[in-house]
Order: structure tokens, then C-alpha cells, then sequence
């Protein structure tokens, strides 16, 4: 029976009524370092005084009421000195006592059961110490995932605020998100436009030429911004402003395009208008001196080149000033704006005549006309200013006076051809004048 | 049927049991340098079935999920009296207590571990002693006992190995570790022989039947 009981892996004691062991495993012997069996002494004998002393009163309890008591080693790591049996010779085992009443041979006693639960008090802790960190560690997931949360909530909202239309795509540039104007832009929904390619909602033209500048976004670390035309055959042309940048990850690699584009026809608009403005004359539509210096001054680098003629006319009205004191400065506009709607008509499209100011014109024709052909087109526009002009139901006339400058002849520059050619005019003004005064002095005379 | 206790059997055990579990708390206090409060016992006779009602009925605190059940088996030495004794919590108040007790409240397993297990087994085995050292000398009888079993069954299989028409003496107490209040059930099972045997017992101890 002893035998038996030394071959169990754990601590048996017996005590009888009186406290004393009458059985000891050999267990016990060795994990306690007796010299022998310790028949018959009480346990403070055999181990020692560091006993625990709630092992002594769960033995007595036993032993006189009848009570079984369990002593956890949660409580009571170390009832008894026992030697751990693996590791540092010193350390202490880590027990869990069970004391029961029982009777043995007819006799009165109780059982001692000692478990070592070194090991699994060492796996235990270990497995408290990695649920704390699993805890901790979920604990940082939820904060991390709390703010991706907060931050993809954000940027949902940023993207659906945004006054552009923004877009991202593949590396291949196909569409994998764009926010609600952009599809306002296309009109389009998500379900037609995810997965396409984004520069086949763009004209040909317009694609083609953003081609090179997308392919780039790859290698560089710059965005691009270029201004796109969509001209549409059964709407007004709209111009976009395109900017893009590669998304990158942590290493630097791109894996797509985050793109904006933003409307500009507007503004487009409003440039071409203020240009417009800034170089035509309001009342006429004509263009003004800025405009016509800007074309002489292309003309003549184009005629340098080509090595022709340009010619220049300047053409000053004669009783202009008349129709204003007579009829009233109304009167006047009226007698400008027909001689410029007319002036138009009769002359070439890549001709230019402008209002310089009050009442001179200048006219550049270009493609080195002859002499001759600047008469034809001089008698159109004589003719065209002369005509009598209708306002209200009277009938307004006014004359003209011109003169020519050409180059390379009369000057190399805008501004010396312009001066030569006003100096001419003026020169041809006065001679008529001279004539005009020798005609009515003749006439005079034969009267007198 | 069973006859119920009469108001002055109840308050007698009552107060009996309130000073065995005085000890109780005693010795918990001595185990975790802490002080713990036990409320007064609330004691009650009756069918076990009807105690499945009245706990059902009643969802007292902590019942309604998985318990944490710590039993021991006692009998009197002439056998004349058997019964085996319960200390029930919620599965939460169960983990709660003994991790208040080790200091571990900042354990987040959520299952007991088992060291933690033998740990609530030994806190079963104080209370349930110190209940039944009061029942013993009540009774005039040694009660001896097993070690204490503790396990997780849910409330429907709390009386499995017991038939519908034992009794169930039923001592509610509550007990209290600084912030944290769980309300424990002791349970006695006993059959009709037994019961028959304490009622009587308990009167005698008392002097209710002179």
C-alpha cells in the first residue's frame, strides 16, 4: 500500500486522531528533505515551524469537527516547506492543500493531499501576462480603429463638401471613387462611371493631350495642373481645371491617382470678355490702337520674314465734327458705328481695321498687296464711309481723307509706319484742301 | 408539502447563521487584509421546485446568466441527516469576488482560470463551513464533510442529481469587498427524512415547542 502511494505524483499525509502522521509518501520525504519517514510526529515536528497555521487549524477542524477544508494556493502558495522539484533548489513549491476527514484501518483521521502546482502557476501567470497585453494591445487597436473611424468619417464628409469634383484612380487610371460632384459634372452615376477609365470622359483631344503629362504623376513627386477644353457638339465648350498627384504608401511606391477638377468655364469667360474689351473699341466693335499695334506689330515681323510688303492706311473722316454740331454727338456714334459695320464688310478676313480715336481709323492690309489693289480696296472703303448714312428720317454723309505707309519703304517698326502713314494722310488732306480753296478761288473768280 | 418554518424558526436560524458567517467574513478578512461585510441571512424552507419558481420569478441579481456553483456533500455521523450545500453566484460576481480577493481586477480573461477555480473553491469552503458548524451544533451532531466542488452549470441544471421533491433550505446573504456588492446564495438540499429531522432539530435548539 505504502509502495503505492510513493508512486503517486502527489503529497499524501495521514494523521490520526491525535494530530500524529502515520502515513507519509515518499514524495513528501523528498520534496521536504526529511531524513526519514516521520511516523508518529505532528506536522510542526516534521516540517518545522513554518508550518502554515492555516494548514494546522483545517487539520484540527478535520480531525475534531469533521470539516474538509481546501486551502488554494491562491491564498496559501506554501502550506508546507517543500523544494521545488524543477529550477533554483531554493524556490519553493506552490501547492493547493486538500484536508479531509477519513477514516483508515477503523481508526479516526485525516488526509492530507498536497498538489504542486508550480508549473501550472508559471503558465498561468504567463497566460495573464499575455491576456493583460492582448488587453492592452486590443485597447490600442480600439483607439486606433476609433480614430480611423473618426478620420475616414472626416474625410467622407471633407470629399462630399468639397466644392470640387475629386476622383481617384487606379495606376492604370481606372476610376475606383469619386465624390458626388464629380458625378454632378458628368452627370453620370457610380454604377456607369467606377471601373472606366477616367480620360474617356474627356474628348479625344483633350485626352490625348493629357496623356504624357498623367504618365509622368508616376515618376514624380510633383502634381500636375493642366487647364482641359471640352468642346461638345450640342453645348457650349467648358473648360477644366485638372490636378493630380500619385498616392503613395509608406515606401514611396505609387498605387494610384488622387485627382480634383474644378470648373473654370467662368472665368475663361470672363478673361476672353475683359480681353475683348481691353482691346476693342466699345462703340464700333472695332479693334483699337492696342490691338492693331499688337497685329502690325505680327505683321510685320510675318512680312520681315517672308520678306513682303505690308501696307498701312490711315483714314481720317472729314465733317465728322460738322454731324456732331449739327446733329448732336448721338448723331455722331450713329455715323461711326455704320462706317465700321460697313468697313468690315468690304474688307478681307485677315485684314484688320481699327478706330484709333475720334475720327481715325487705320486699316493693315496684309499679303503684299499692289499699289493697285490698295486702290480696289481704298474705293470699297471710300465708298463705304461716303455713302450717306441714315439716322431718323434724315440722311447724314460724311468724307475721308487717307494716306499710306508701307514697309519696308516708310518705316521698319509699328509705330514709324503708323506716324507715316497719318503724316501722308495729313499731306493728302492738305493738298485736297489747297485744291479744294484754288477750285473755289477760280470759281470766284469767273463769277466776279 | 412541506411546512414552512414559522416566522420565529426563520428569525432563530437567522440569527445563527449571522454568526457563523460573522466567522466567515473573518476569516476573509484575515486572507485578503481587507475588510468584507456580510449582510444579515435571510432564511427560507421550501420545495425545490418552488424555489426554481421563486429565483425565476424573483430574477434575483446575478442568477438569470451561467452561475458559479460551489458544493460540498455533508451527512451526520449516524446518517440520519444528509444534505449538500450550495453557495451560489452569478458566473460575473463568481470571477468578480475572487479577483477582488487576489487583487486582480484588471484581469481581462473572461473566463476563471484554474487557480482561480481552487482559489473561489476555497472562499465556497469557508462560508459553507461556517454555515454548517452552526447547522452542526444546532443539530447536536458532528456534520462531516467533502472538499468543495466548484463549476459553471446554468440555473436550469442546478439541481440535476436531485429529484423534484426534495427540500432546499435557502440562506441568501450578500457580502461586500469595498466598491464591489455580490448577493451569494447558501443552499442546503436535503431529503424529506432529513428536513423532517432538522425542523424538528431546530425547534428543540431553539425552545419553540415548550
Amino acid at each position: 500500500m505504502l509502495d503505492l502511494l510513493d508512486r503517486v505524483d502527489l503529497g499524501l499525509l495521514w494523521l490520526n486522531a491525535q494530530g500524529q502522521i502515520k502515513v507519509c509518501n515518499q514524495w513528501l520525504v523528498d520534496l521536504a528533505g526529511l531524513q526519514s519517514r516521520p511516523d508518529g510526529q505532528t506536522l510542526t515536528e516534521a516540517f518545522g515551524p513554518e508550518v502554515d497555521p492555516k494548514l494546522l487549524r483545517a487539520v484540527e477542524q478535520a480531525l475534531q469537527l469533521g470539516r474538509a477544508t481546501r486551502l488554494s494556493h491562491a491564498f496559501h502558495p506554501t502550506p508546507l516547506p517543500l523544494r521545488a522539484r524543477r529550477g533554483d533548489p531554493q524556490q519553493r513549491m506552490q501547492q493547493a492543500v486538500d484536508v479531509l476527514p477519513l477514516r483508515w484501518l477503523g481508526a479516526q483521521g485525516c488526509l492530507v493531499q498536497v498538489r504542486d502546482l508550480t508549473e501550472a502557476t508559471r503558465r498561468e501567470q504567463l497566460l495573464k501576462q499575455q491576456a493583460r497585453q492582448l488587453g492592452h494591445d486590443l485597447g490600442e487597436l480600439r483607439i486606433a480603429q476609433d480614430e480611423l473611424t473618426r478620420h475616414s468619417t472626416r474625410l467622407r464628409e471633407l470629399t462630399r463638401l468639397a466644392p470640387v469634383a475629386l476622383f481617384e484612380t487606379d495606376l492604370q487610371g481606372h476610376l475606383l471613387y469619386t465624390n458626388d460632384r464629380f458625378l454632378s459634372l458628368w452627370n453620370l452615376s457610380p454604377a456607369a462611371i467606377l471601373g472606366r477609365h477616367w480620360s474617356a470622359l474627356l474628348p479625344q483631344q483633350a485626352a490625348l493631350a493629357l496623356a504624357a503629362p498623367w504618365a509622368e504623376l508616376m515618376s514624380t513627386p510633383d502634381r500636375i495642373q493642366r487647364d482641359v477644353r471640352i468642346a461638345t457638339p450640342d453645348a457650349d465648350d467648358r473648360w477644366l481645371q485638372l490636378e493630380a498627384g500619385a498616392l503613395r504608401n509608406l515606401d514611396g511606391a505609387a498605387f494610384g491617382y488622387l485627382a480634383s477638377l474644378v470648373d473654370v468655364t467662368a472665368l475663361y469667360r470672363r478673361a476672353q470678355h475683359l480681353e475683348h474689351r481691353a482691346h476693342h473699341d466699345p462703340l464700333t466693335g472695332l479693334p483699337n490702337r492696342e490691338k492693331l499695334m499688337q497685329k502690325l506689330e505680327g505683321g510685320l515681323a510675318a512680312a520681315q520674314w517672308l520678306g513682303q510688303a505690308l501696307r498701312l492706311i490711315f483714314i481720317d473722316l472729314d465733317g465728322f465734327k460738322l454731324v456732331n454740331d449739327l446733329h448732336g454727338h448721338a448723331a455722331g456714334d450713329a455715323v461711326l458705328q455704320a462706317i465700321g459695320q460697313r468697313a468690315r464688310r468690304v474688307i478681307r478676313g485677315e485684314d484688320v481695321i481699327a478706330r484709333l480715336a475720334g475720327d481715325e481709323f487705320a486699316l493693315m492690309l496684309s499679303d503684299a498687296p499692289t499699289l493697285a489693289q490698295v486702290d480696289a480696296v481704298m474705293d470699297k472703303v471710300m465708298s463705304a464711309i461716303t455713302e450717306p448714312i441714315r439716322y431718323g428720317d434724315q440722311w447724314l454723309s460724311v468724307g475721308g481723307s487717307w494716306g499710306l505707309a508701307s514697309f519696308p519703304a516708310d518705316g521698319t517698326d509699328a509705330g514709324t509706319l503708323l506716324a507715316a502713314a497719318d503724316a501722308c494722310m495729313y499731306a493728302q488732306k492738305q493738298a485736297r484742301k489747297r485744291t479744294q480753296g484754288e477750285r473755289l478761288g477760280a470759281v470766284a473768280g469767273r463769277s466776279q | 408539502m412541506v411546512a414552512p418554518l414559522d416566522e420565529l424558526e426563520s428569525d432563530a436560524l437567522g440569527e445563527a447563521f449571522n454568526m457563523a458567517l460573522g466567522e466567515a467574513a473573518a476569516s476573509f478578512a484575515e486572507l485578503v487584509n481587507e475588510e468584507i461585510t456580510i449582510t444579515v441571512p435571510n432564511v427560507e424552507l421550501m420545495a425545490r421546485e418552488a424555489l426554481s419558481q421563486r429565483l425565476a420569478a424573483l430574477d434575483l441579481p446575478g442568477l438569470g446568466e451561467r452561475l458559479t456553483a460551489i458544493s460540498q456533500n455533508f451527512h451526520s455521523s449516524d446518517r440520519k441527516l444528509s444534505t449538500e450545500a450550495l453557495l451560489l453566484f452569478g458566473e460575473r460576481g463568481g470571477l468578480e469576488i475572487v479577483r477582488r480577493m487576489l487583487g486582480e481586477t484588471d484581469m481581462p480573461l473572461e473566463q476563471i482560470t484554474e487557480l482561480e477555480q481552487d482559489a473561489l473553491g476555497e472562499v465556497g469552503n469557508i462560508i459553507i463551513n461556517s454555515c454548517m458548524s452552526t447547522l452542526a451544533s444546532i443539530f447536536g451532531s458532528e456534520m462531516q464533510g467533502t472538499l468543495p466542488d466548484v463549476s459553471q452549470p446554468r440555473a436550469d441544471q442546478l439541481f440535476g442529481a436531485h429529484s423534484a421533491g426534495e427540500v432546499v433550505l435557502m440562506v441568501r446573504i450578500g457580502m461586500g469587498l469595498r466598491s464591489l456588492d455580490i448577493t451569494g446564495y447558501v443552499l442546503f438540499l436535503m431529503d424529506l427524512p432529513s428536513l423532517t429531522h432538522v425542523v424538528a432539530r431546530v425547534r428543540h435548539y431553539f425552545g419553540l415547542d415548550a
